[in-house]
């Protein structure tokens, strides 16, 4: 597993995750295995959205023998739950050849950010 | 031969998970080997040797009923089995691997199996498992489908996180632990998974964390058919939290396209999930499993 992530002059990370992680990606947590949710997140989806140098995280799931939804929801909803700011988790640009996937994960997203804006109280 | 000092349960004549009249004689005759082998700890021989018919599910609850039994006793010499006369079952015992997956012997059989061809195995870890079966998926279908394995790896990971979760009895061998066959046939790939587990339905009627559940858990007579398509809508987890209940769509998904099913039975319900069909059909069968059984039958051309 490589984490170094390599920026381009247009400030444009790219994280391959079948070359970088795993093309096996799975579960939420280490309890479902080593390459899981919670572990791509934090090594990889944190550092590169909340580096305020990077402007672009491209992730690309061309390759993946697994899109397991434990996988992508704790991946890319998990960053709501972790607290990342909207203008954050907005520098997400998924490369993928199936168009569900981005339809799936958009609305991991789009449910995190409802749990989230309901649990918050009423400001004042 | 059987050996000596063995109670002797000879099978019925039709093995099947299927067919509600078939079914009750299928489990009574797995419930008797539980009662004399594992309860009594009787050595215990299975004569399958006048059975004619054995359907894909029965072969693999077989294969569970019997290498669970040999781990819940710490004993693998506890059931032997005689496999069929018919020369077609006597055949597919051997090409399928059944024959090495029912042999004498606990976790370490179980484990070996990983490295033979047989088509039975059995695992607890989705994460060491899910590239094998692929593999095996592989040599059935020379491109399994990609939602067929991820849709495999959450049944694996539902095994391990929800299905014996509460389950206060199980022996520590059996926890998280599933069962799968795979095979093809007229044309059709299926993938069988199974554990012995909870349920589905019990399952959900022990938790109370779901919000949507309270008006349908609440109801007097509320029958495990209805609750598993309850289980199988989007959104709703055995274990609640936040951002859970995904896994029923990744379940679906590789049944979207015609001629392809998705069975599930867990207690006595049934559920049958068709791509032509609008809703699932649901059914309540004459005898109540243990555990949970899943089946996906895809058509071969995708």
């Amino acid at each position: 597993m490589k984490t170094a992530m390599q920026i381009d002059a247009d400030h444009i990370v790219t994280i391959v995750v079948a070359e970088q992680y795993s093309p096996y990606p799975m579960g939420r947590d280490n309890d479902d295995g080593k390459y899981n949710g919670t572990k791509f997140r934090q090594r990889f989806l944190i550092p590169s959205l909340t580096d305020d140098n990077i402007t672009q995280v491209n992730v690309d799931l061309n390759g993946l023998a697994l899109t397991g939804s434990s996988f992508l929801e704790e991946s890319f909803g998990g960053l709501v739950r972790e607290g990342l700011s909207k203008e954050q988790i907005d520098k997400l640009n998924i490369i993928t050849n199936r168009q569900d996937l981005i339809i799936e994960i958009t609305d991991y997203i789009e449910t995190a950010w409802k749990e989230r804006n309901q649990m918050q109280p009423d400001s004042e | 031969m059987p050996a000596k000092n063995r109670i002797i349960l000879t099978a019925p004549p039709k093995l099947c998970v299927y067919d509600p009249d078939a079914m009750c004689d299928t489990f009574e005759f797995f419930n008797e080997m539980l009662n004399q082998a594992v309860l009594n700890r009787n050595r215990t021989h299975l004569d399958l040797s006048n059975v004619k018919k054995m359907t894909a599910g029965a072969a693999l609850r077989l294969f569970a009923e019997v290498s669970a039994a040999q781990m819940a006793t710490k004993m693998g010499e506890i059931i032997t089995v005689t496999a069929p006369s018919a020369p077609h079952l006597a055949n597919r015992f051997v090409d399928t691997g059944l024959t090495a997956a029912l042999k004498p012997g606990t976790v370490g059989k179980l484990q070996r199996l990983w490295a033979t061809d047989s088509d039975f195995k059995s695992g607890t870890n989705p994460a060491d498992c899910i590239i094998p079966t692929r593999e095996i998926l592989k040599r059935n279908h020379q491109t399994p489908p990609e939602p067929l394995i991820t849709a495999i790896s959450e049944a694996m990971l539902n095994t391990t996180q929800h299905a014996y979760r509460e389950y206060e009895q199980v022996q520590s061998e059996l926890e998280g632990r599933w069962w799968q066959y795979c095979f093809v046939h007229d044309n059709m790939l299926n993938f069988l998974i199974s554990d012995f587990g909870l349920g589905v339905p019990e399952s959900l009627r022990k938790n109370s964390v779901m919000p949507d559940a309270a008006p349908l858990l609440t109801q007097p007579i509320m029958e495990d058919k209805d609750l598993i398509a309850y289980a199988m809508k989007k959104g709703v987890s055995r274990l609640g939290g936040r951002g859970r209940g995904q896994g029923s769509e990744d379940m679906k998904r590789p049944a979207l396209r015609s001629n392809d099913n998705l069975l599930i039975i867990s207690g006595n319900g049934q559920y049958l999930f068709s791509a032509g069909d609008d809703v699932p059909q649901l059914k309540t069968l004459p005898f109540s499993i243990r555990g949970t059984f899943i089946e996906w039958s895809l058509e071969m051309s995708q």
